[in-house]
């Protein structure tokens, strides 16, 4: 249990999705442009990497590792995220058809981030077993819904600031990134 | 009227001006997160040009048959392809790179230099061109991915290219941690955006 809490650490603060392992730096500066954009594709991305983690891990163990076909973990790999996100579109089509125009825009480009298939990756070529997987790619996912909405929050400050002229647009959020990475290296020390 | 595209527009544009990370700002993860060293970051830009150009050539060839509503993920499984086989030849001759440069390989297969290219260019344009936007593209990810490769490896460790510059003890050390990634790019990419505000005012 001790050892569940400190993968959740970890994943969530200490080796923070974005601000550590650098996965989804991009889809995190285009998702925190807008609070309530911040927040769907938090949530978005906390369910696609959760059901990708759970379908995945079994996929690797028994049917691709079992076969010796372990190189093709990239392609199955994004082939079941394609298929979640497909799954979850016809969802929000289907019973919160009010929210489509904005689920449709935010779900597609989901397969293309690479913070979910950084985060499932990771989990089968470290070696986690299934539950630290699963707790692994939540905390991951929550890692990445913290870190965008901090920068969302600290944009909205930003825009009323001058910043430099050369720095404006991506290179401020990159060294806001920074500082907030220098910051969660703080978390340390924690365990 | 647009001026005609040729073989030399095409590079000149990916190679300066419409540089994927400096200008653009696309593919930003692996730019920030294997360029430790110089070496990793030349190995992860030769990666993923040889991805670029072949996705693009592929998807051009394809773009009467590709749907446009799930273009996306034709994108996706055409660059995962390419993907794999770059991976089991750096497994098979070049393991040492193939292990520092660890899961980002694969995610090579997720950069979104391909999609905005493939989008933006192999779709409404013929092979030949895309293959040469490709190489172009290719080219300029991997000159900023090498100076920030470079840059990180001089001030953190102090080397360039395993040679070393500065002595042990005078090293920066926060340039090789996250923090001074971020730092270091959004440094390029300001310069950059420097450079092109001059010159169109």
């Amino acid at each position: 249990m001790t050892k569940l809490i400190y993968v959740a650490i970890i994943s969530a603060f200490v080796n923070n999705v974005v601000l550590g392992q650098m996965f989804g730096v991009n889809a995190a500066i285009k998702g925190s442009e807008k609070m309530s954009n911040a927040l769907r594709l938090s949530l978005c991305v906390l369910i696609v990497t959760f059901l990708s983690s759970v379908i995945t891990w079994p996929l690797s163990e028994f049917v691709l590792g079992k076969f010796n076909f372990e190189f093709l973990q990239t392609i199955v790999f994004l082939l079941v995220e394609a298929i979640i996100v497909a799954i979850l579109t016809a969802i929000v089509n289907r019973w919160f058809s009010h929210r489509r125009k904005i689920y449709g825009r935010i779900l597609p480009l989901i397969v293309i981030n690479s913070a979910v298939l950084g985060v499932i990756l990771t989990n089968v070529q470290v070696g986690y077993s299934f539950l630290r997987s699963a707790v692994n790619s939540v905390c991951g996912g929550l890692g990445f819904a913290i870190a965008v909405i901090i920068l969302a929050g600290v944009r909205e400050r930003i825009a009323f600031n001058d910043v430099p002229k050369p720095f404006e647009g991506v290179p401020i959020l990159l060294v806001t990134s920074g500082l907030m990475a220098i910051a969660f290296y703080g978390f340390t020390g924690l365990l | 009227m647009q001026k005609k595209d040729t073989i030399f527009t095409r590079l000149y544009h990916g190679i300066l001006v419409e540089n994927p990370t400096a200008v653009l700002c696309l593919g930003l993860c692996p730019t920030l997160a294997v360029t430790t060293t110089a070496k990793n970051g030349l190995a992860m830009g030769i990666v993923t040009g040889i991805v670029l150009v072949l996705s693009e050539f592929f998807i051009s060839l394809l773009k009467r048959v590709i749907p446009k509503k799930d273009r996306m993920i034709i994108y996706v499984l055409i660059s995962a392809c390419f993907t794999t086989i770059i991976q089991l030849v750096l497994n098979a001759y070049y393991p040492d790179i193939s292990e520092s440069l660890g899961v980002f390989v694969s995610l090579t297969a997720v950069n979104g230099v391909i999609f905005g290219r493939a989008d933006n260019y192999a779709m409404q344009n013929n092979p030949g061109l895309a293959l040469f936007d490709g190489i172009g593209f290719g080219i300029g990810y991997t000159l900023i991915i090498t100076i920030l490769g470079a840059v990180r490896e001089i001030l953190g460790i102090g080397t360039i290219f395993g040679i070393r510059v500065i002595p042990d003890g005078y090293t920066l050390s926060i340039a090789a941690l996250a923090p001074g990634a971020f730092f270091l790019l959004a440094c390029i990419i300001a310069v950059a955006q420097k450079i092109k505000g001059g010159r169109s005012a």
